[in-house]
């Protein structure tokens, strides 16, 4: 392995955690001499750059420093003076294991367009026990996601704090965005999948990372998303129907009074947003119990998620208009796979064809369809049984299955089975 | 009356007639290809159950869930195995006192399992005489564990303590695992969210009217289809559908991550039970997820006589009602209250009713009457515990 890998390390006035992970970086079992790290420093004022300066590393060690302009900016900074051929990008706050980087230029051998998420394990330090908790499940339960062979991978799976993508298909998407300032690193991932794009999970390249999650920064971070979910509408119009859902379609009654307030009289959606707040503030001084505040954090975060929405999309009118007028169409027929000739072929001849779309048939019966999604990838083998087995087609499945072998199933199994059938006919289900 | 236990898979139905004889009932197990999907009580005559007749009941009796598990095995579908999770390797922990004969089962039928890795712990709690651990020294590949200080609780935390292997399984000393226990509990810590997996408990034998009596009073068994307990609110829960402390597995880390067992809870104390459901529910509470299998599946010998049938009952109702209280005590769970009142208005007072009326299928209302005493004595029992635990660890201070 002669691959030259750059860490790309973007950070905001955390200098000590950063130091601390930088010398846990020293001892990487990748050799440090086809290691580089590029620290950016976005709008430090804690003497980030020139404490970096001062320091011995093992491996190359790259400062740049920008006025404050985000994390993304950050990155795509860093990009641009890397020189390895392939790009890991990494949190300032996030201890690596030694066999990190070794996982990540592993996982890019042989596929030229590997995009590698690398595993975060959550370690709860916040004040605030019963948020962190949550935030540490929605992780592991992310990940756990993404570990099946089955994961359909789409572009909200890309998260910037640990993942790696070869420079050549990094620098083919043109980096980062710089409209989107929340979900910047979904709508990374979109374009890679766009560009062909292969997403893998890494276990492996596995990081610590602390977490400090309170409700009041939550809530920013939710307004932020809001406003991304617009934005991704108004640039990608096949995922506007998603924010129109949200805003016309049907949806709990106190929601919809909600959105209507905020579309008539946004003063006073703000007031009640500071009512729910001066409440929540309230059970947090009595100290009421957290299942209470739970419930009431998650209207807020509602709220705020709706607040950053239609705040970016103005009217439900303007936001249409704004999204350009065509339409995400499906681009091929769907490929049609007969199940019938076993599982095993079926798969294979997924995997020949890598459709966008399937329609799924059992010789003249038909199960159903897998549709074309905007954002994901292309379905493949591992997806087939795991649709199979889903809800959906489950029982459409069973009765292709019996109809085709000329059993009376509808409904009586037990009767059919019990008195009519011979025992060979057993055979089969156990074979 | 005696009823027999029965253990028929659906790809190997019994083509003979079964002669049961001295047996008025048939309980049946029911599997497909190993995996259990159901059970059902046929009454035998004369002695002999008909291989037609067992059959067509068997499959009446699995109708909801057979075609489920049909399709997943077409497909050859299995949704544990879908993750690519390293599984960790387990200690089995029996927590035990004086009942040697129990144990020597349960440790036969431990021996059977195929070896994964697994190390076998013995923790013999309080014990008034040294027969159990005579009988472990007879098992080289068991360790045995002295616990001193009285009370199931403090012995499941040696053990957790006390373990080598990442996952503690819990076994009561009067259960036999099944074949396939160990591996379907491990199967299930297939996330690191997955904190506890509980499995299936069907009765060993039905002899006695007791045994028959607490089978359909208060069953283990929380049905056929697998289950993930997850509660992200982190509100109070009523855990009683999740399983219980004869069949279930914690990580390690449980003890840094969630705590140990209550001390004040669960047989050796006077509160009888309680202490598996309470660390349920601070599981669900720290936003880990519980998993329940049915193919984790193991054997219970119920009491076998009637005295200790009903002193088992009137300690369950204790234990239920000690853990709200501590609930209400150290969590402030108001909730309590409705939670005890939903039982005994939905469940406890339509019980009591039918016993009183004696109609047909009603429980027999000894039981009925032993619980509600249980759950009358309950409190009363956990502030006793609390007192005396504190009083201890003053002792132990000064």
């Amino acid at each position: 392995m002669k691959t030259l890998a750059s860490l790309i390390i973007p950070t905001h006035n955390r200098i000590n955690v950063l130091l601390k992970n930088l010398a846990i970086l020293g001892k990487q079992t990748y050799p440090a001499s086809l290691m580089e790290v590029i620290v950016v420093a976005d709008g430090c004022v804690d003497g980030t750059i020139e404490k970096l300066a001062e320091l011995n590393t093992p491996f190359r060690l790259i400062t740049a420093g920008q006025a404050s302009q985000g994390p993304a900016a950050a990155r795509n900074r860093g990009a641009g003076l890397a020189s390895g051929q392939i790009l890991i990008f990494l949190d300032d706050d996030i201890e690596t294991v030694p066999g990190f980087v070794e996982a990540h230029v592993q996982a890019h051998t042989g596929q030229q367009n590997r995009v590698v998420i690398g595993y975060l394990n959550t370690v709860v330090t916040g004040k605030n026990r019963f948020f962190c908790n949550r935030v540490r499940e929605w992780w592991e339960s992310n990940f756990d996601m993404l570990r099946q062979p089955s994961h359909c991978w789409n572009y909200r799976n890309l998260t910037s704090g640990n993942f790696s993508v070869s420079r050549e298909l990094f620098e083919a998407v043109n980096g980062f965005s710089s409209v989107f300032t929340c979900q910047e690193d979904y709508e990374l991932g979109l374009r890679l999948i766009l560009a062909g794009g292969v997403f893998s999970f890494s276990a492996e390249a596995a990081g610590h990372h602390h977490e400090t999650a309170d409700p009041v920064k939550s809530f920013r971070r939710k307004e932020g998303e809001g406003k991304a979910a617009v934005l991704f509408a108004r640039h990608y119009p096949a995922l506007l129907p998603d924010v129109l859902r949200i805003l016309e379609g049907k949806q709990p009654l106190k929601r919809k009074i909600l959105i209507k307030l905020f579309l008539q009289f946004p003063a006073a959606a703000r007031l009640y947003g500071q009512y729910l707040m001066g409440r929540l503030n309230l059970m947090e001084t009595l100290n009421r119990k957290e299942p209470a505040r739970y419930h009431f954090a998650k209207k807020l975060y509602d709220f705020h998620f709706l607040k950053g929405m239609i705040e970016e999309a103005g009217s439900v009118e303007a936001l249409k208009k704004s999204a350009s007028t065509t339409t995400y169409i499906a681009k091929e027929k769907p490929a049609v796979i007969d199940l019938k000739n076993g599982l095993a072929e079926a798969e294979q001849m997924i995997d020949a064809l890598r459709p966008t779309s399937i329609h799924l048939v059992f010789g003249k019966h038909e199960i159903g369809s897998l549709p074309d999604k905007f954002g994901y990838e292309p379905w493949k083998s591992g997806h087939l049984r795991a649709a199979l087995a889903a809800e959906q087609f489950k029982w459409k499945m069973m009765q292709a299955v019996a109809l085709d072998q000329c059993m009376e199933i509808k409904g009586k199994p037990a009767k059919a089975l019990g008195t009519t059938i011979n025992d060979s006919s057993y055979a089969y289900t156990g074979a | 009356m005696a009823t027999a236990v029965l253990d028929i898979d659906l790809a190997h139905l019994p083509l003979q007639d079964l002669e049961l004889p001295s047996y008025q009932k048939a309980y049946i197990l029911i599997r497909f290809h190993g995996l259990p999907i159901g059970r059902t009580l046929i009454p035998v005559n004369a002695g002999v159950l008909t291989a037609a007749e067992c059959r067509e009941k068997v499959m009446n009796a699995v109708k909801p869930t057979y075609w489920q598990h049909w399709i997943n095995h077409y497909i050859g579908w299995d949704a544990r195995k879908n993750m690519q999770f390293k599984l960790p390797t387990a200690t089995v922990a029996i927590c035990t006192r004086d009942r040697t004969e129990d144990l020597k089962r349960c440790l036969d039928g431990l021996a059977t399992l195929p070896d994964d890795g697994q190390e076998i712990v013995v923790v013999d709690n309080a014990p008034s005489t040294d027969g159990s651990r005579q009988l472990v020294a007879t098992y080289p590949k068991v360790r045995y564990v002295l616990e001193p200080r009285p009370g199931l609780d403090n012995a499941r935390n040696r053990a957790l303590q006390e373990a080598h292997n990442e996952v503690v399984a819990f076994i009561d000393d009067d259960a036999v695992p099944d074949k396939n226990w160990l591996r379907a509990v491990i199967l299930n810590f297939n996330s690191p969210n997955v904190m506890c997996v509980t499995g299936l408990t069907m009765p060993l034998e039905l002899e006695t009217e007791a045994q028959e009596k607490f089978e359909s009073y208060s069953p283990f068994c929380k049905g056929f289809r697998r289950r993930l307990f997850v509660d992200r609110s982190g509100a109070f829960t009523s855990t009683g559908k999740i399983g219980a402390g004869a069949n279930m597995a914690f990580r390690k880390c449980v003890l840094q991550k969630v705590g140990s067992f209550d001390e004040n809870l669960d047989a050796g104390t006077p509160t009888q039970s309680g202490g598996d459901h309470e660390m349920f529910a601070r599981i669900l509470r720290e936003g880990y997820h519980i998993i329940y299998d049915p193919a984790a599946l193991n054997w219970h010998r119920h009491r076998r006589t009637n005295e200790e049938l009903v002193k088992c009952i009137y300690g369950y109702g204790v234990g239920v009602y000690a853990l709200l209280t501590r609930h209400l005590v150290e969590e402030r769970e108001w909730r309590a209250f409705s939670v005890a009142f939903n039982w005994f208005w939905k469940f406890q007072r339509p019980k009591l009713m039918k016993a009183l009326r004696k109609r047909p299928g009603a429980p027999p209302l000894e039981l009925v009457t032993a619980e509600l005493r249980g759950c009358l004595a309950g409190p009363a029992a956990y502030f006793k515990t609390r007192r005396k635990s504190r009083i201890a660890k003053v002792n132990q201070s000064v």
